[in-house]
């Protein structure tokens, strides 16, 4: 039960950072359930017996340790909790000066306490349609006038959102060597790893990506391959774009 | 060609559930308002596509017959409502006075504000190495969660985290957008569907404050605004639900933050309140429509259907009432239970 207990308390702690939004919903909820009784019945007990169920320790051992358990938290409805408490008050009180009063107080309470979600959530202007990085796009368009079905080993970032880009698009592995989706094999961690070294090993990656028949190897701006490599295993410079260097082994021109 | 596409998706992706919204809520005989047959119309194209796509998918049966049977689903839904020819107005009895016009106009520049961001805004998650990269596969191989989203290759059963999609195929839905769309399902996800999404939320807000404070137009507004400021101001944290709908809502998990817990509590009240039949056939279909979205869907729609109908059952002190809604998460049990053996066997 204690393990039970310290792990609610780790992810609400990580759910709820500094708490500031969960306060505001306990004081608008406990400002509900004392002005408003119409929704006790259909509204706040409800919330009241899911936060209980959440925060429960034994249903945690029993259930909830075997999914995702903070995603728990969003039965709770903070936010609608709050506006509708702060709607009420806006409603309760007589005078117009007073309502606004109120939503000027809710307003820099929130101004200074939240935290702005387009400017720190990790938002930037549309780059493309798919939204992918300016990169992908670029070394990505950049394979696919080539080949109609790229085979390729890609660096690190761009692995997320190569396949995004187009479907087309076979890479030797993906988000898989970080232990997500399906479990990688040994190749793939292999040259993963000797792929993402400070000096990676062009030798065996070039070796490799030519018994595994992958045509196109993107590296890095700063890891340039040497000639004589390239002439070993049949590889040509095809691109240099956004920070990557594209190589080819294929039969078409570039 | 491309911007043709553009629009016209934008347009059908809010005009086919409103269409497909105004003929379910005649079948049920529901009191139609606008953001009511936006929200229902995307609930009774979520419940469907659930219905038929987890059984095809165990079949191994091809995309196709999901593009058939779904469109034949939402074509007879909207001919049905045009058919009948009978929907809201959009603005009668709206803004008569002065302050009424000055806090809906507020509202509309806000929600423009709101709905604009979410498709100029990019946001890139890694995530969507699986999500959107499922829904991209499912368009270019006809087949369902049978390629490694990873290489692009070929296999042939549902390996590690695919498992989950079987039973909660949201890339499906996206899928689905693309291929009718004729656009790429990263597009659909990335570009068209946030705003979609964020409006039939919004219509979702709109609903609970016709509950909270029945036609008081200004407080309605004022609790619209006020969600929308939290919701812009609560990035407190990665993990909340207001995060999860502001930076990805394109992801199954983040509409049930987002859209579907609300809509759970919204319906909960209508069955409380008013306890109408079609409360409880709205109830089912949102059920499935959270089944869809994420494996936590099927959690969550438990967990809240669980509560609501013990709370339901004592204080109306009619156990039926309980009944009725524990028996909607037998769709649940049974999805948990195929997850569960396709667990054990990968």
């Amino acid at each position: 039960m204690k393990d039970a207990i310290s792990q609610i308390v780790y992810w609400y702690r990580l759910y709820y950072a500094d708490g500031f939004f969960l306060i505001m919903a306990i004081f608008s909820y406990l400002y509900l359930f004392v002005h408003e009784k119409n929704s006790r019945k259909c509204f706040l007990y409800p919330v009241a017996l899911l936060a209980f169920c959440v925060v429960n320790p034994a249903l945690y051992w029993l259930v909830f340790r075997q999914i995702i358990y903070w995603r728990l938290f969003w039965v709770i409805p903070d936010a609608i909790i709050i506006a509708y408490a702060v709607t009420k008050m806006v409603q309760n009180s007589q005078r117009r000066t007073d309502k606004i009063i109120v939503l000027v107080i809710f307003a820099v309470f929130v101004l200074v306490k939240g935290t702005n979600v387009y400017k720190n959530g990790g938002f930037s202007v549309i780059q493309n349609l798919e939204k992918v990085s300016k990169p992908v796009e670029e070394v990505c368009a950049a394979m696919l006038e080539i080949e109609e079905s790229p085979r390729c080993i890609l660096p690190a970032p761009l692995l997320s959102e190569a396949r995004q880009y187009s479907g087309e698009i076979q890479s030797l592995y993906g988000r898989n060597v970080d232990g997500y989706i399906i479990p990688a094999s040994g190749v793939q961690m292999e040259i993963y790893h000797a792929m993402e070294r400070q000096e990676p090993d062009f030798d065996f990656i070039l070796r490799r990506a030519c018994e595994l028949d992958y045509e196109f190897v993107v590296t890095y701006e700063r890891n340039v391959i040497e000639e004589s490599l390239l002439d070993m295993y049949n590889y040509r410079e095809a691109g240099n774009i956004s920070g990557y260097r594209i190589y080819y082994s294929g039969d078409h021109s570039i | 060609m491309l911007i043709v596409n553009i629009v016209l998706a934008v347009l059908l992706s809010w005009i086919v559930p409103y269409l497909v919204g105004n003929g379910f809520c005649e079948v049920l005989k529901i009191k139609k308002t606008v953001p009511k047959l936006y929200v229902m119309g995307l609930i009774a194209i979520w419940a469907f596509c659930q219905f038929i796509t987890v059984p095809l998918v165990l079949l191994k049966a091809s995309f196709l017959t999901v593009v058939i049977l779904l469109s034949a689903w939402i074509l007879i839904l909207c001919g049905y409502g045009i058919y009948r020819n009978h929907f809201p107005s959009f603005i009668k009895g709206r803004g008569k006075s002065r302050e009424q016009k000055i806090v809906v106009l507020i509202t509309g520049i806000l929600i423009t504000f709101f709905l604009v961001a979410a498709f100029f805004g990019q946001h890139m998650d890694a995530d969507d190495s699986r999500f959107v990269v499922n829904a991209v596969d499912i368009v270019r191989t006809n087949k369902m969660f049978l390629t490694d989203p990873n290489t692009g290759s070929e296999i042939t059963t549902w390996l590690g985290e695919l498992g989950k999609d079987v039973t909660a195929p949201w890339a499906v839905y996206l899928a689905y957008c693309g291929k009718v769309m004729g656009l790429s399902p990263a597009v659909i996800a990335h570009t068209i569907l946030p705003a979609a999404l964020l409006g039939a939320v919004l219509g979702v807000w709109w609903m609970l404050s016709e509950e909270f404070f029945g036609a008081e137009l200004v407080h309605q507004c004022v609790f619209v605004d006020v969600l929308m400021f939290l919701y812009v101001y609560g990035y407190f944290s990665l993990y909340s639900s207001e995060t999860f709908t502001m930076v990805r809502i394109w992801q199954g998990k983040a509409v049930i933050a987002g859209l579907g817990v609300p809509a759970m509590f919204l319906i909960c009240i209508w069955i409380y309140r008013y306890g109408q039949k079609s409360a409880y056939a709205c109830m089912l279909f949102l059920n499935f429509a959270l089944c869809l979205m994420s494996g936590m869907g099927v959690i969550i729609g438990a967990l809240l259907l669980g509560v609501f109908g013990f709370l339901y059952g004592i204080f109306k002190r009619n156990w039926r009432i309980t009944m009725c809604l524990w028996g909607m998460v037998i769709p649940n049990v049974i999805y948990y239970g195929i997850y569960s053996i396709i667990k054990q066997g990968l």
